[in-house]
């Protein structure tokens, strides 16, 4: 018998069906995620608040700014489910309005800060040395200032637009983003894939946003949803100061303040947006959690 | 050490040049002056009070735009700015310029100035009444968020995965969530108005205190406990654990005395940033329990568009972040030997 009439081990054949499957970042992160029963309950609370806002308007059949003010503010009833405010206006229609502008701006807002706070903390990382010393400590120095303070004086000076505030709000709130992606790609750079893309002749900026910043993708998802929270919480601040939308538009940040304003009277007009805001705000946060332990199990505590 | 303070404390002050340079010029380009809300007053009157607060130089207006050297009314003026674009840029910029050395240099005295809509009161008068009671509020919440988030956090670790742990982290989770113009309102609805345990308003004393420290404080508790946890998890695999463990420590004299310390290090830098988070807190905060604060006096300052105060509450804070955050890191060199003073 010779060597070479022995049967040859191919790998067994479970190896070569999960080979050919793969396993991606994705598939895997996704894997974890849903087994995070908490994270998917969340998910699917997100998705009834979203749906609640967008589309429950419809089925109400009273308008954010109809107002009666013989029925005045009352509590619970079968017309109106949420009760009404001082106004007379259905509070139901109005939290369904008030959300739409509150995710609308969290969003908006967001994406601002995305956009810049991946931008500068790539830059930072990829060039590195003293460039990346520079901008970083900038980071630093504005991590110490009140930035609020800077947002409401602005906003009281040069007006109370909607468009402003989600501008403002997100150019306040890029500097975690940028201190992530700038340590990401900080690791990612020295990566052969990198070397390679700079060998064929790829310029600076491609290689930063079509080979970098595609790799951290994870950490920036993950960081994003935890964004959408505290932006809103922001809006919400300030429409509570009366600095955000103007009535008869409303968001959750106003219905609170004019809820807290006559919480004595009438309790259900702070308790419905309060709470919907809390829920809104946790849920997304358990969220953000959630994708963190899925996306990156190292950062995991 | 000396010098690293001493370094630090040197670049304090371009900082705040920054910052005082910022507000300076939100307030000069903002739409609008002080004193276009008050009922008419006649155009000398109103530019004898522009040249008071330095919103008008003599000289820059002789060099760039003589006609506006008259006194005239907003209309005239209008008119004659429209007609000379130019020299009416020119003008502002150098007008602007002047008012610029002028504040820095009061600033710098620490003299404030004067507020522009309480005719007898200056701004010190406001930030030395204020000041003191928002720092009470802030020290009263963060000694709150650190006895229970630490405790929190502590107990999280300890136990992880149990349900000690998993309660704990929620509860942490909810402070987050919770914003404090809505916790605030529902603790005084049920504390003050229901129970009658603690005055809904004002700050006359400790009874005061508690109910706002708790409502400024409660986020970041969370945040610490979250912290604390992440801290304690990360040290306890260390090898100098392991080694206190085998010499046959007890439990606690391991987690109090060697964990703790390198534990609460991701604590200690949270302590700068949340300084900032704090003061802007302080401003919803001192709105609901109708406490006399900086942060309402800052809303306050900024609805009315006295700029002076507004502008002055920023750089004091800035002024005692700066400083917070020096200390912060102070103490974290005390705490962690691999920190080097350069």
């Amino acid at each position: 018998m010779t060597i070479s009439s022995l049967p040859v081990a191919g790998p067994p054949a479970e190896w070569e069906e999960e080979e050919l499957q793969g396993t991606s970042l994705w598939r895997d992160a996704w894997r974890r995620l849903r087994k995070n029963r908490m994270a998917v309950a969340a998910a699917g609370v997100l998705l009834a608040v979203v749906l609640f806002c967008v589309v429950g308007p419809w089925f109400v059949p009273h308008t954010f700014d109809g107002q009666n003010l013989e029925y005045g503010a009352k509590g619970p009833s079968a017309s109106h489910w949420f009760g009404t405010d001082l106004h007379g206006r259905d509070l139901l229609v109005r939290t369904m309005y008030g959300g739409r502008i509150s995710l609308a701006v969290g969003l908006a807002a967001t994406l601002v800060s995305l956009t810049i706070g991946v931008s500068y903390g790539a830059i930072a990382g990829y060039f590195g040395g003293r460039v990346d010393a520079i901008m970083m400590r900038l980071v630093d120095v504005l991590y110490t200032l009140p930035f609020m303070f800077v947002v409401i004086l602005f906003l009281v000076l040069f007006g109370r637009s909607l468009v402003l505030l989600f501008l403002a709000l997100g150019a306040v709130s890029w500097l975690t983003m940028a201190r992530i992606v700038r340590g990401q790609v900080l690791s990612l750079k020295q990566s052969e894939f990198v070397d390679a893309a700079r060998a064929s002749g790829v310029g600076h900026l491609a290689i930063v946003f079509r080979h970098l910043v595609p790799n951290a993708l994870g950490p920036i998802i993950v960081y994003t949803t935890l964004t959408i929270p505290r932006v809103m919480l922001e809006e919400a601040f300030l429409s509570y100061l009366g600095l955000g939308v103007q009535p008869p538009m409303a968001s959750w940040g106003l219905l609170v303040s004019d809820g807290a304003n006559a919480m004595t009277l009438f309790p259900h007009m702070l308790l419905f947006p309060g709470l919907l805001l809390t829920v809104t705000l946790f849920a997304l946060n358990f969220l953000g959690d959630g994708l963190r332990d899925a996306l990156d199990p190292r950062m995991r505590t | 050490m000396i010098r690293f303070v001493l370094r630090r404390l040197l670049g304090v002050f371009p900082i705040l040049l920054v910052v005082f340079t910022f507000s300076f010029v939100l307030m000069r380009v903002a739409p609008g002056g002080p004193f276009d809300a008050e009922k008419p007053v006649p155009p000398e009157v109103k530019r004898n009070l522009e040249l008071q607060y330095r919103m008008r130089e003599p000289w820059c207006e002789a060099r760039f735009l003589p006609a506006l050297s008259q006194g005239l009314s907003p209309a005239e003026e209008r008119a004659v700015r429209e007609g000379a674009p130019w020299a009416s840029r020119a003008e502002r910029i150098c007008t602007g310029a002047f008012q610029y050395g002028w504040m820095l240099s009061n600033y710098l005295r620490g003299d404030f100035g004067p507020s522009y809509k309480y005719k007898d009161r200056s701004v010190n008068d406001f930030i030395r009444s204020g000041l003191p009671v928002t720092l009470q509020l802030g020290l009263i919440a963060v000694t709150f968020a650190l006895c229970i988030g630490l405790f929190a956090g502590l107990v999280a670790a300890i136990k992880q995965n149990r349900w000690q742990d998993h309660a704990a982290m929620t509860a942490a989770l909810l402070g987050i969530s919770i914003p404090n113009f809505v916790l605030g309102p529902v603790l005084i609805f049920v504390f003050s108005l229901g129970l009658l345990w603690f005055p809904p308003a004002r700050w006359e004393g400790f009874s005061h205190m508690i109910l706002p420290g708790f409502t400024l404080g409660s986020v970041y508790a969370a945040y610490i406990a979250r912290l604390t946890r992440g801290g304690m998890l990360e040290v306890v695999r260390q090898d100098y654990i392991r080694t206190a463990r085998a010499k046959g420590l007890s439990e606690s004299l391991v987690v109090l005395r060697h964990a703790l310390r390198g534990g609460i290090l991701p604590v200690v830098s949270y302590l700068g940033p949340a300084m900032a988070a704090l003061f802007t807190g302080s401003i919803v905060v001192e709105r609901i329990y109708n406490v006399p604060g900086m942060g309402r006096y800052f809303v306050d300052a900024a609805i009315n568009r006295d700029i002076t105060l507004a502008m002055a509450v920023v750089v004091v804070n800035a002024v005692f972040l700066l400083i917070a955050n020096l200390l912060v890191d102070v103490v974290l060199g005390l705490l962690d030997p691999r920190v080097r003073y350069e």
